[in-house]
């Protein structure tokens, strides 16, 4: 703990709890123990003061995003003194190689800052769903947060490759390729682009690593693939009554590896999606009603290959008419225009605030990932269950995964401030329904991974081994998980 | 028959079944062999035949043998379908844990994937999946080989990895009996949600025990996994030609296959980016000449006759010294009509040509990359050698992995020609990886049956990791088991994390694997660093070779 019997460390801007508390957007009366805010400004300092936290048994939370609504960053922690790590300050884009599609960068950077970087080698990122604005582009990935190019999700490490990490103990180490030299500048002068997930030799401590909720080790830096901007690429937007209709194409743009983004939402998303503020969500929703637009949307982007852009464009279009022109769909995007070209600069350009806190103010919301048999049948599920809450509007977000092996399934329900308590059982029976239907809650958040580790108890004391190995302290975001 | 008192053998026989268990000398010294050579030696087994063989049926029974095995302190090392010498026990008198009557399959399309157990071919699972327009990953073993294991134990390379991945990438979620002998299920199947995903709840939990290169049967025994399935736009049976054995597989309908060939590799490196980004060639992968020849041929005497008379064809010789052998593949004819186009404009700007190859060879060529059917050929030659670099880096890298294994590794004992091979060109297998990166591995043949051969090959590999570990060119994949502790220290240490893994779940250091971390480090690895610079300078290396030379020389039956 912190107090007057050790110094704060000098290596390292240090600040109080107060500015703590400003950081993570809560008041100053909140109750959380937050002491203070440490901010390393190179890998060094990160090192230095995971070593002197050990040595004083100071709880680290690291979070990398530099502002906004912390969804995930503090649920679960337990109900004791830390001090935040914030690794905003480390926001270089060290690297990014156009031909190989691959760049280096640190926690702190975020989508439009790197997408501004990335636009110089003919690269973009490689989003998740409508992030925010200020979103650490690293955590998305290191949380595993579901891409919108399924086509390009080889393995659930993607867009990772490799990562340079403090592990809790205080020890570096260096995952995948970027363990084969010491000195980065020199292996980007060799050539090398740390491509690789895996290894060194028999570990594979990027895939340990994601998912962890910053409870194992801190990112300092690390190397991520990125997508090539095609010369041409069409957007469209589909509808149709019924979900497994659009499944059925997205099947067939899996298994052609057709299109590059690729996502189903349903109508009050499709709303969310849209919506600049919640008198236009309102707007939106009524004006959906109205128009008796479908109830679920799919958006595809068929992108041009690097050769003969025009032609390869022809024949991935007319693949993909030959199956949607069979089937009951309404073509979106030729219907209303202006509802594709904002969904698509949406994608594009991330806003300030996050999407599903636009429509009414809050959100509480529900994910898991199951397999593309089984999401319409726990989409059905979910919507019985909540098919009597009034005042609050659901939408479902289906995003394909890992090539079309896996699908998220994220539902959110958009209400105000005083709704938040009175959703919070309804959150967890939804929870329940969805795990035991299928759904595997991989990234359990907060009162999640109870039920999430209940499911599987024999994972539970060798994971308490794996914390035991990198963080025997036990100095990194404590009670996050099943440790 | 073993040793082994009959007690011991009645609680295997009280878990799996009088049927299954043997400690007959013929079953046992059959686990003694395994098809790719021995240790480094000129002996041909491995000289470790396991106390007894035991077959069990379920992952239960599996774990019932484990907890035998650690009731009685004795070692047990997992075996499926036995390619290579990694497949045998480590240890003379551990407990073989045979896994051949593990051989479920099933195919889940709507989901791309499969979920099977160890003793399921890959060359089973490939034809189920082609019936629901999917293929599995191949590695360089062929179709004989267990995906299961070599998505949990061992590399899991193939060359069609391009379209197909990795096995340890491509593994879902998976069953793990630890080398305590308890049952557990990692990620999806842990709660009881399908086998679909192998990450979470929370951590990947499998990046602990799999690693790049696998823990080759020391860390406990996997029963189950759901595995990725790919994309197969060709038809439900392959369809075979040629007798036996040069059957080949004419190129589907809207699948084409050619032998690209270039002046130098910075042209044809150039093209590969260009084929990489744009999507046009599925299959990408370079056989060097004389595997070639060794596919097209039925036996050594046949290639030999051929290569000493100059009646190679151009495929096979060093003509195609710089090259690639692609395959694409479409789903409708103006993706196939695109495809050609591509290739024709890539090699127009790249002064790449099309070799002119026969309808035979082409099939040899489109089998070998389809079902890995004819990488085990290059086997004939011999083997022993075969290191890595290059492994999953950039492509630029490609004319630089060449140059370095075929003029700064080679020196007269060990370079093309040499006493190790008499082949014209070094010795790369080198295919693209999920459209974004390269694999190769330098494979130099050396009969085993001299000694001299034996030292040449241990003084290549090793020059190869420390000419890889002063200036690296992607991973050096071969390091494994004790290497581990020579060459981690400038990998940032994996060993010390590994060891602390295996002392974690193996703390009895029963799972018995040669090819992983020991619980302790030899006391060869702390003169290393010495020992190195001494034997790999210019006058330290004859000593070396006569230190080989005389170690070797006790397993020479000659």
């Amino acid at each position: 703990m912190i107090n007057d019997a050790f110094p704060l460390p000098k290596f390292v801007t240090f600040e109080n709890a107060t500015i703590a508390k400003e950081f993570l957007g809560v008041s100053t009366e909140n109750s959380l123990k937050v002491q203070g805010i440490a901010r390393p400004e190179d890998e060094q300092q990160v090192q230095q003061l995971v070593q002197w936290a050990n040595e004083h048994e100071v709880t680290l939370v690291p979070l990398s995003s530099p502002s906004g609504n912390r969804r995930h960053g503090l649920a679960g922690l337990k109900d004791a003194p830390f001090v935040v790590l914030d690794m905003s300050k480390m926001s270089r884009v060290i690297h990014a190689d156009g031909e190989d599609a691959i760049a280096i960068i640190e926690p702190g950077v975020t989508f439009p800052e790197f997408d501004a970087q990335l636009q110089k080698h003919n690269l973009r990122s490689i989003k998740p769903f409508l992030p925010r604005a200020s979103k650490s582009v690293l955590a998305c990935y290191l949380e595993r947060e579901p891409t919108t190019l399924p086509n390009e999700h080889w393995d659930s490490t993607d867009p990772l490759a490799s990562l340079s990490l403090t592990m809790g103990s205080g020890e570096s180490f260096r995952t995948g390729g970027a363990a084969l030299y010491e000195d980065l500048d020199e292996a980007l002068k060799n050539g090398a682009r740390q491509m690789m997930a895996s290894g060194p030799i028999g570990t594979d401590y990027t895939r340990v690593m994601l998912g962890s909720q910053g409870t194992l080790g801190v990112t300092s830096w690390a190397s991520i693939y990125c997508q090539r901007i095609p010369s041409i690429e069409q957007g469209f937007l589909y509808g149709a009554e019924d979900v497994t209709t659009l499944i059925s194409i997205v099947r067939h743009l899996a298994l052609h590896q057709l299109g590059a983004q690729y996502f189903m939402l349903s109508r009050v998303q499709l709303a969310a999606a849209l919506a600049k503020d919640s008198t236009h969500f309102a707007e939106l929703h009524q004006l959906f009603g109205k128009d008796a637009m479908p109830a679920w949307y799919l958006y595809v982007n068929i992108a041009s290959r690097d050769v003969l852009p025009e032609e390869s464009m022809q024949w991935q279009l007319a693949d993909l008419s030959s199956l949607v022109d069979t089937l009951p769909v309404t073509t979106i995007s030729q219907q209303y225009p202006s509802y594709l070209a904002e969904l698509e600069a949406r994608l594009s350009t991330p806003s300030k605030e996050f999407y599903k806190d636009v429509p009414c103010g809050t959100h509480t919301e529900v994910f898991c990932i199951t397999q593309m048999s089984k999401v319409a049948n726990l989409v059905n599920l979910a919507q019985n269950l909540l098919a009597d809450l009034s005042d609050v509007q659901v939408g479902f977000y289906l995003q394909p995964m890992i090539q079309g092996t896996n699908c998220h399934l994220d539902i959110s329900l958009f209400h105000t401030d005083e709704q938040t308590t009175q959703l919070a059982d309804i959150e967890m029976q939804l929870v329940k329904v969805l795990a035991d239907n299928g759904g595997f809650f991989s990234r359990p958040y907060g009162k999640w991974s109870e039920d999430a580790f209940a499911r599987n108890e024999t994972i539970v004391p060798h994971l308490r081994r794996v914390k035991d190995i990198f963080d025997p302290a036990g100095i990194l975001s404590p009670g996050k998980l099943c440790y | 028959m073993s040793n082994l008192p009959p007690h011991i053998l009645k609680a295997f026989e009280a878990v799996v079944g009088p049927d299954n268990v043997s400690d007959e000398d013929f079953v046992v010294n059959c686990h003694d062999w395994m098809g790719l050579g021995a240790d480094p030696s000129t002996r041909t087994l491995l000289g470790k035949a396991p106390a007894a063989v035991v077959m069990p049926g379920s992952t239960e029974e599996v774990a019932g043998v484990v907890k035998v095995c650690n009731q009685y302190k004795l070692k047990f090392k997992a075996h499926s379908t036995g390619y290579g010498n990694y497949s045998g026990v480590g240890t003379k008198g551990s407990i073989s844990i045979d896994l051949c009557r593990m051989k479920g399959l099933e195919i889940d399309p709507e989901s791309r994937m499969a979920i099977i157990q160890p003793y399921t071919t890959a060359g089973e699972l490939v034809s189920e999946a082609h019936k629901h327009q999917l293929m599995c990953h191949i590695i360089g073993a062929g179709p004989i080989h267990s995906p299961l294991a070599s998505a949990t134990s061992f590399v899991g390379v193939g060359v069609a990895g391009n379209h197909t991945s990795i096995n340890s990438r491509n593994m879902l979620s998976l069953e793990w009996v630890t080398p305590e002998g308890e049952i557990v299920r990692i990620g999806s199947s842990g709660s009881d949600a399908g086998w679909f995903t192998g990450e979470g709840p929370g951590p990947g939990f499998r990046g602990m025990i799999r690693g790049l290169y696998g823990a080759a049967g020391g860390l406990g025994v996997f029963t189950k996994i759901g595995i990725k399935l790919y994309p197969w736009a060709g038809p439900k049976t392959l369809e075979w030609s040629g007798p036996h054995p040069y059957r080949g597989t004419p190129p589907p309908e809207n699948f084409a296959t050619y032998q690209l060939d270039w002046d130098n590799w910075e042209d044809a490196t150039k093209a590969t980016q260009m084929m990489k980004n744009s999507k046009a060639v599925a299959f990408i992968n370079r056989m060097p000449p004389a595997a070639v020849g060794h596919c097209l041929t039925a036996t050594n005497r046949e290639y030999y006759d051929l290569q000493r008379t100059g009646k190679l064809p151009d495929i096979a010789t060093k003509a195609n010294a710089v090259g690639w052998s692609v395959t694409t593949m479409a789903w409708t004819k103006a993706q196939f009509d695109w495809n050609e186009a591509v290739l024709n404009k890539i090699l127009a700007e790249t002064n790449g040509r099309k070799m002119d190859i026969s309808e035979r060879e082409r099939d040899i060529l489109t089998a070998a990359v389809l079902t890995s059917h004819y990488v085990a050929r290059f086997n004939r030659m011999g083997d022993c050698a075969g290191v890595s670099m290059g492994v999953l880096d950039s492509i630029n890298l490609i004319p630089e992995v060449v140059k370095r294994t075929n003029d700064d590794i080679g020196d007269k004992e060990t370079k093309a020609g040499g006493k190790m091979m008499e082949v014209d060109t070094e010795q790369n297998w080198m295919w693209l990886s999920e459209g974004r990166h390269f694999w190769t591995e330098n494979n130099p043949a050396s009969t085993r049956s001299f000694v001299k051969n034996i030292v040449a090959c241990v003084d290549f590999i090793l020059s190869s990791f420390i000419s890889n570990e002063k200036k690296p060119l992607g991973a050096a994949l071969f390091v494994h088991g004790e290497a581990s502790d020579l060459f981690g220290p400038k990998l940032g240490h994996p060993n010390k994390w590994m060891r602390k893994v295996k002392n974690t779940w193996d703390p009895n250091n029963l799972s018995d694997s040669k090819h992983f971390i020991q619980p302790e480090a030899a006391k060869e690895s702390k003169a290393w660093p010495i020992a190195k610079k001494i034997f790999f300078h210019p006058w330290g290396k004859p000593i070396f070779r006569k230190i080989l030379t005389k170690e070797f020389g006790k397993d020479d039956p000659k």
